[in-house]
């Protein structure tokens, strides 16, 4: 009897300990963190080494692209998701990915600061979140939130403006915008900087990239964002005017990457 | 009796001529009304005549430049005040 007792003490020893083979030995996943650097053009990716690996797989938008055995990685080519996954041999671990991809807030219709009806915004502002949101210049209280205003009372055309341009200003903010085409998603990477101005004439079908700095002082704070605009259409034969756009938002503090497809 | 009758004869009289306003307090009688909103009216019209003729004079401005003057800078029509816009900035 205690033959067969310790006869099943044993066997079951083994397969617990068969069962748990592998359990905690497997690749974790590494632990990615990034800083945006070269003028918001590069997002350098950063990671802690991970137990039993070869080396890491880099991953854009679920492609792999790159291998290293290193434990950061210089990421320039824009993309909406960049990964990172440890390997050893064939074996390899969960991906750890950093999400890029900016907040896209489509068909906001704003008019001409011409047209004072509160029911007719001509402010524009990006939450926390980065949707973008119309906000009418008749409230005092939208005045801190106003990233963009649509004039046409001081000027013959639909003219993106500053909120610090106006007088007296609406806010400190020293945003602006940049030409950037007409192709809405061939638009990956916003202009860089020497390009942006704090008035822009609108006109229909152009993209422009924009720059939200609260400070005014260029590129490099953490409140700083950057994202491109379509103006989808503009209608009106003179002031005042009513425009259709649509937004991206990069909710990552300095980079211009804004790859929308 | 015929006493008490006239004292309170008297004595209406009295509060009646006293509830009286004093002359010129009454307000605008409805001629004065009627004579104020004759003048707003008019002054209504005058202005909307005045910006009509405003809006004809700057398209035969307008006309006149582009028939007369190629390249001529041509005016276009006073929009809602709002404030000013300082110049731009470029970074």
């Amino acid at each position: 009897m205690k033959k067969l007792i310790g006869i099943t003490l044993a066997v079951s020893a083994l397969l617990i300990l068969v069962g748990c083979e592998g359990e905690g030995d497997g690749l974790v996943a590494p632990d990615v963190t990034y800083t945006v650097t070269d003028d918001g053009a590069t997002l350098a990716l950063e990671w802690n080494a991970v137990d039993g690996a070869d080396g890491y797989y880099i991953y854009a938008d679920g492609i792999l692209i790159d291998s290293t055995t290193g434990l950061f990685y210089d990421a320039t080519v824009p993309a909406g998701f960049y990964g990172v996954a440890a390997y050893a041999g064939d074996e390899e671990s969960a991906t750890d990915e950093v999400d890029c991809t900016p907040v896209e807030t489509a068909s906001i219709t704003v008019y001409g600061n011409s047209d004072p009806a509160p029911d007719h915004p001509s402010g524009i502002g990006f939450t926390a979140a980065g949707a973008c949101v119309t906000l009418a210049l008749s409230e005092q209280t939208n005045w801190p939130d106003i990233d963009f205003y649509f004039d046409d009372a001081n000027f013959a055309q639909l003219t993106i403006v500053s909120p610090g341009d106006h007088v007296p200003p609406y806010n400190d903010e020293e945003n602006a915008t940049a030409a950037s085409g007409t192709d809405y998603d061939a638009l990956e990477i916003a202009a860089g900087m020497g390009n942006y101005i704090t008035q822009r004439t609108l006109a229909e079908n152009a993209v422009l990239s924009f720059w939200i700095d609260p400070d005014g002082d260029g590129w490099g704070d953490a409140n700083d964002h950057f994202g491109k605009m379509k103006i989808v259409s503009i209608t009106g034969a003179a002031a005042p005017y009513t425009a259709v756009i649509d937004c991206a938002y990069q909710p990552i503090a300095g980079l211009r990457w804004v790859v929308t497809q | 009796m015929i006493r008490i009758a006239t004292l309170l004869v008297i004595v209406a009289c009295l509060t009646v001529i006293g509830c009286q306003p004093p002359e010129g307090m009454a307000g605008p009688t409805k001629e004065e009304f009627d004579a104020l909103k004759m003048q707003v009216e008019e002054l209504q019209t005058n202005v909307a005549d005045m910006q009509a003729a405003m809006d004809s004079f700057i398209e035969q401005y307008n006309m006149h430049i582009e028939k007369h003057h190629k390249g001529g800078a041509t005016v276009t029509k006073p929009t809602t005040p709002s404030g000013g816009v300082k110049p731009p900035t470029q970074k």
